[in-house]
């Protein structure tokens, strides 16, 4: 697994990238939360080049009604990319990749979400690629997480997610759209930071042991970033940033 | 703690100390919020709670509720919750009320009248809700014959049109255009 061939020079002689970061920058990130009126949580994330938004709606009655599971709620998760979101159009009908992203994503969310407070009720979680830039999926679970809280639905914890991957032999931290393409490897990984577990992990690409290892390492790295964004969106979004962030001991 | 903010996950205080109030939950180790929102530490009562300041669209126990009977079986009835603690939610919720402790033959409640309820529990996957206080009970209803007004009258309702009299249990509020300001407190 090289990757494709390319002319671009995915990472110089001084350990800079084509889009000018260094291997351990992630890209720009930037989250706002409670953007949607008429969802009962929402979140705007823009990852570098990507743009996603996230709505919840629920706990809510499930429809159709056999769907419901009277020990514990149910989450479902709709991962969509609009039509202009990639440079050729893209058909707004569910592509096999759509469907497994919003699998891998609710499986990521499920380990943060306490439904078993809410039996026979549902959480919906859409998700909406209005500009795709590699990486959306970490980015829609980012933006889906924060949307959750914005909801007001019990957490054991938040889940952030960032990308690490392989160009040029050298393991790099969240791989834009040209390393994804040409690169090595790519992976994506969801990470709840106080739990200290990973939620998500897949890999696309060859890696030894060690380059595994290391993969791992830097892509919760880039998670515990992407946390800090994601507190501060939620801090804005109830407090106007104006309380006091970080957690108390409280004895 | 005052004007501190905690996020899902963060720990509050520890399990030694307190014990997990609203919105909280203990992973073993330490008391952590659940949601986003200001750290309440009761030293009294030993307990660490949240307060979160948007509330969700599930009522807990001991929250006031007002919404529309759905079904009635014969002895319980099921309520499609509209408000909760005077707040409007949409998600369709639906709680039950158990008529088992009320006079046999009265006739509760109808579908379509709107009640005001406390809830009682969450068990076996339902939300129980009780009917007990004099401010709980039936705050609109319609004739069961004809369909029209009806007053009070004793301890049931009484049309005005046909005469025709129902026991039901009302709420001391029946009748109050008010009555959904009245339940959020």
């Amino acid at each position: 697994m090289g990757g494709r061939d390319t002319d671009v020079v995915l990472l110089d002689e001084n350990g800079v990238r084509c889009d000018g970061r260094r291997i351990d920058q992630t890209r720009r990130v930037e989250i706002r939360a409670g953007v949607l009126r008429n969802a009962h949580g929402s979140a705007y994330i823009e990852f570098g080049d990507n743009k996603i938004l996230a709505g919840v709606f629920g706990p809510r009655d499930v429809h159709p009604k056999h769907m419901s599971d009277t020990d514990t709620g149910i989450l479902r998760c709709r991962y969509h990319m609009s039509p202009f979101s990639v440079t050729e159009r893209k058909n707004p009908a569910p592509s096999r990749r759509e469907i497994e992203i919003s699998k891998v994503i609710k499986e990521a969310l499920e380990p943060s979400l306490m439904l078993e407070k809410f039996p026979r009720t549902v959480v919906d979680v859409f998700m909406e690629v209005l500009q795709a830039d590699g990486g959306s999926r970490c980015a829609a679970l980012s933006a889906a997480s924060v949307a959750l809280a914005d909801a007001g639905i019990p957490m054991r914890d938040m889940v952030c997610a960032c990308a690490a991957g392989k160009v040029a032999d050298t393991i790099v931290l969240d791989v834009n759209n040209e390393e994804d393409q040409a690169g090595q490897a790519d992976m994506p990984v969801g990470y709840m930071p106080n739990m200290d577990r990973i939620t998500l992990i897949q890999l696309d690409g060859v890696l030894t042991p060690d380059e595994y290892k290391r993969c791992v390492r830097t892509a919760v790295d880039g998670c515990r970033q992407v946390y800090e964004v994601q507190k501060k969106a939620l801090a804005d979004r109830f407090f106007g940033g104006g309380g006091k962030e970080g957690s108390g001991d409280g004895a | 703690m005052a004007g501190q903010i905690s996020m899902p996950g963060d720990r509050i205080a520890y399990i030694e100390e307190y014990v997990p109030g609203r919105n909280t939950f203990d992973d073993g180790d330490a008391v952590r919020a659940a949601v986003v929102g200001s750290p309440v530490i009761d030293r009294e009562q030993r307990t660490a709670s949240i307060r979160d300041p948007k509330g969700l669209t599930v009522p807990d126990a001991g929250d006031t509720i007002v919404g529309t009977v759905a079904a009635v079986m014969s002895t319980m009835f099921a309520v499609a919750i509209k408000f909760i603690n005077g707040r409007p939610i949409t998600s369709g919720v639906e709680c039950i009320c158990s008529t088992r402790s009320m006079r046999r033959n009265a006739v509760v409640a109808l579908p379509n009248d709107v009640v005001v309820l406390k809830i009682a529990s969450h068990l076996n996957g339902a939300i129980h809700a009780k009917m007990d206080e004099p401010e709980l009970g039936i705050l609109f209803t319609k004739c069961r014959k004809c369909g029209l007004r009806v007053i009070t009258s004793r301890d049931g309702v009484k049309c005005v049109e046909c005469g025709w009299f129902d026991e039901r249990k009302l709420s001391s509020a029946f009748g109050d255009a008010r009555a959904v300001e009245l339940a959020g407190g």
